[in-house]
């Protein structure tokens, strides 16, 4: 193995699936980057815990036709939460707080939430505490915040909460009113930084600290980091967005940085990785918390994590046939998510295009790397050309 | 010695067996799980059907595990020129094209051209801005929402079949797909312009939604939809006689075609009817194809394998698995229809809870009463063809209940 690989090789009939099969993949992939839709991209797949497939197609930075490498850094934003979550299962391991333990008894920020009513009329007291669960599942009440005319848009424009560290950051989000009450909606937002800093409250070291020691150097996965050291610069994707000319163009100032190489240590998107790094830690999940002799999770706890934790009527930012377990989407309706899968199959993606799955029925991983903030047709392609691919 | 006979008269059996083209190879059904007495009860209750009702007559096949169980024939392929039904007899499948037509809709789905919720008007431009009629017919406004590829396998796009008299029924004769000239552009062409009868996904309505799929095919393979089928399907799993036409050589072997009407029991479709006369069909996904129960044994088989048979992949596991979740309302999946849970419901009647098919299994028939089901959990295909319109009985419900009183295991 080399360590840009993350794993060892296989012929990929050893482990039932087809190299001309997996030769699909190649030509739909490059015509996205020939088409100069997107920058680059890299496709990864193992099974068995063997690498099947890792090809990567386009440019690392277009503009000075540097070609993109195996071993490219990429900012991997929302597919930071899965890491996070880990984080935080692992103190759960050690009986520090459970799932439905208040978050304010870790974090008193969050004592006394107050919550608006619909359409922001109103604000009232929360009628439930919010709990470790509810943050890892995203039903807290805290969101992003958006463009919205609810007024909890405008309160999460002026907390301005990537100013200061973790505990300034908490200390903002505490003072603003909750969307809904804990527990009664899926809504997308602040939970997992929030875990963060419960990471940070609970095992009394930097969360940064903390996913180095406990996950990053046993997993061997040594890209990963809030930031880039200048000595891997060259090797830092650049970000892109769709043009006007339905080209692309580069993003100067990424979401969530807090400068040139340096990221805001954010739980829910400030992670930068490389696909080998990513799938080590996929492959921990799916060998049910083990990679290489060293054990992060219990297999009951990464079981406890991908089962559906909520309710079948919502569908984590619109993907259908999915619930959400902790920290994951769970795929529970193959039919329902319009693509081949399995049930139980956990994934999650990243504002940069990014995204990944673990199908523990198959024992496959699929990885996607690129660098675009803008709509990814592509994924879906690469999840058909991957499954097509399995021959036994 | 004994023994070596036997193996001497089951290599003969088997040999024999496939030479006469059962598309797949026999073995002695206790090998496999089936008990050779009860499978004989199957044949006296089609031989009645014969006798008694003076239907032409029946082609039974019953496969496990790979292998041919039974292979009977009864009856005529042409009752009035007394020409009997033979294990090669050619028949209309009508909507058992169906199943064909969307194996090929994914054989091009898993190389990447297309996602199931991609609009169909990306390749076809007509269906672009569908107009839909309101409940009654009496008003048409834009559609709301645009066909997908998953709309047209699953018959929930809005199309219809045009057998009834409402208004719509009156626009699709424009379709015309039975003259000489017709076209998949022409049909695809024609259907643009009529409204569908309601919104994409919607509801179920049957319809030539698996035509469309045809032409689909055609476009995004850039090749005449049946070279397709030929040259990716049944070249590749040897189905030999299967095709939109009956070649010259082949016409001795084409049964006739009857129909059932109330008042006057089974009649040939004459002369006139062009059904019957005619060698040369529409290209038509949804109804077109002639086949025989070798070759459909072959395609059936083909999907119990999960999209593999005799080293040839059409597909991949993942693929055919896709193909029978019950992606609509529980009960149809990609091109058939699926044995989703057998719990009581009072909610639908379609939903066959009264068959002895196992949860998973995937099926469907054609108009002139041909069926096939494929059940994965007991790796059993049973396939039964004949060629009555309107059929009014119940042989298949009876043929599938024998099928499964045969097994023993």
């Amino acid at each position: 193995m080399t360590m840009h690989e993350g794993l060892p090789r296989a012929v990929p009939e050893d482990v039932g699936m087809s190299t001309s099969r997996l030769e699909r993949i190649t030509p739909v992939m490059q015509r996205w980057v020939d088409d100069g839709k997107i920058p680059c991209v890299l496709t990864m797949i193992a099974r068995e815990g063997r690498l099947v497939h890792f090809e990567k197609f386009g440019m690392q930075d277009v503009a000075s036709a540097k070609p993109i490498e195996f071993d490219t850094i990429f900012r991997i934003y929302s597919m930071t939460k899965p890491i996070t979550s880990i984080a935080v299962m692992m103190l759960y391991e050690e009986g520090h707080f459970q799932l439905g333990t208040p978050v304010s008894d870790l974090i008193p920020a969050f004592k006394d939430m107050q919550v608006y009513t619909e359409g922001g009329v109103d604000i009232v007291d929360a009628e439930s505490e919010m709990t470790v669960k509810h943050l890892l599942t995203h039903t807290s009440g805290l969101i992003y915040g958006g463009d919205g005319e609810h007024p909890i848009n405008q309160k999460y424009r002026e907390a301005n909460y990537y100013r200061g560290d973790l505990a300034y950051m908490a200390q903002e989000l505490g003072k603003i009113p909750l969307l809904h009450h804990p527990g009664d909606e899926w809504n997308y937002g602040m939970s997992t930084d929030v875990l963060g800093y419960l990471v940070e409250v609970v095992s009394g070291m930097p969360f940064a600290d903390f996913l180095k020691i406990r996950i990053f150097d046993p997993l061997g996965m040594n890209d990963t980091d809030f930031s880039v050291p200048d000595e891997k610069a060259d090797r830092y994707a650049t970000l892109y967005e769709p043009a006007e000319d339905g080209g692309i163009q580069v993003i100067e100032n990424a979401p969530v940085s807090s400068g040139p190489l340096r990221f805001f240590h954010s739980g829910g998107a400030g992670l930068q990785s490389t696909a080998a790094d990513y799938l080590r830690f996929c492959q921990m999940l799916l060998n049910e918390g083990e990679l290489d002799g060293v054990r992060l999770l219990g297999k009951k706890t990464v079981e406890l994590i991908r089962m559906n934790h909520i309710s079948d009527d919502w569908q984590p930012l619109e993907r259908t046939g999915c619930g959400f377990g902790l920290g994951f989407a769970v795929v529970t309706d193959v039919a329902e998510t319009h693509g081949p899968g399995s049930l139980g199959t956990y994934s999650w993606g990243g504002l940069a295009s990014t995204t990944f799955w673990i199908d523990p029925a198959e024992a496959l991983i699929g990885i996607l790397m690129t660098q675009l903030i803008g709509d990814s047709p592509f994924h879906a392609q690469f999840r058909v050309l991957t499954y097509q691919a399995i021959i036994d | 010695m004994r023994r070596l006979l036997t193996y001497a008269c089951l290599l003969f059996f088997c040999v024999t067996t496939f030479a006469f083209g059962q598309g797949l190879p026999g073995t002695v059904p206790e090998e496999v799980g089936v008990s050779t007495e009860r499978l004989e009860h199957i044949r006296p209750v089609m031989q009645g059907y014969v006798d008694k009702e003076n239907l032409p007559g029946f082609l039974t096949v019953v496969a496990r595990r790979g292998k041919i169980v039974h292979f009977e024939t009864v009856g005529m392929q042409d009752i009035e020129n007394q020409k009997p039904i033979k294990p090669d007899t050619i028949f209309r499948i009508y909507s058992m094209s169906k199943p064909v037509t969307s194996v090929a809709v994914m054989i091009l789905y898993e190389e990447g051209h297309f996602q199931l919720d991609t609009p169909v008007s990306k390749f076809i431009p007509g269906f672009e801005n569908m107009k839909v009629y309101n409940d009654d017919q009496t008003e048409i406004s834009d559609a709301k929402e645009k066909i997908t590829v998953k709309h047209l396998l699953t018959h929930t796009a809005g199309l219809t079949y045009g057998w009834g008299d409402n208004p719509v029924d009156e626009r699709y004769k424009e379709l015309k797909m039975s003259e000489p000239s017709a076209t998949l552009a022409g049909m695809a062409k024609t259907l643009s312009d009529i409204p569908l009868v309601h919104e994409p996904g919607e509801r179920w309505t049957y319809g030539v939604s698996t035509d469309v799929l045809g032409y689909l095919v055609e476009v995004v393979s850039e090749m005449p939809f049946e070279e397709f089928l030929q040259t990716r399907l049944f070249g590749p799993l040897g189905m030999i006689d299967t095709a939109f036409s009956v070649p010259r050589e082949k016409r001795d072997r084409f049964a006739a075609l009857y129909s059932y009407t109330k008042d006057n029991g089974l009649e040939r479709v004459g002369k006139k009817a062009t059904a019957n006369d005619a060698f040369t069909f529409f290209p038509s996904g949804g109804g077109g194809l002639v086949s025989t129960a070798a070759d459909y044994i072959r395609f059936c088989q083909m999907l119990l394998n999960g999209g593999e048979l005799d080293g040839v992949r059409i597909l991949a596991k993942k693929t055919v698995e896709l193909m029978r979740y019950p992606h609509h309302d529980g009960w149809f999946g990609l091109g058939f229809s699926v044995i989703n849970d057998k719990k009581p419901s009072d909610t639908d009647d379609k939903k066959s809870k009264d068959t002895p098919e196992s949860v998973g299994s995937f099926s469907w028939g054609g108009a002139a009463a041909t069926i096939f089901w494929i059940d994965p959990q007991k790796e059993l295909i049973g396939l039964l063809m004949t060629q009555i319109h309107n059929n009014p009985y119940p042989f298949h419900d009876q043929f599938k209940a024998l099928a499964y009183q045969a097994l023993t295991e």
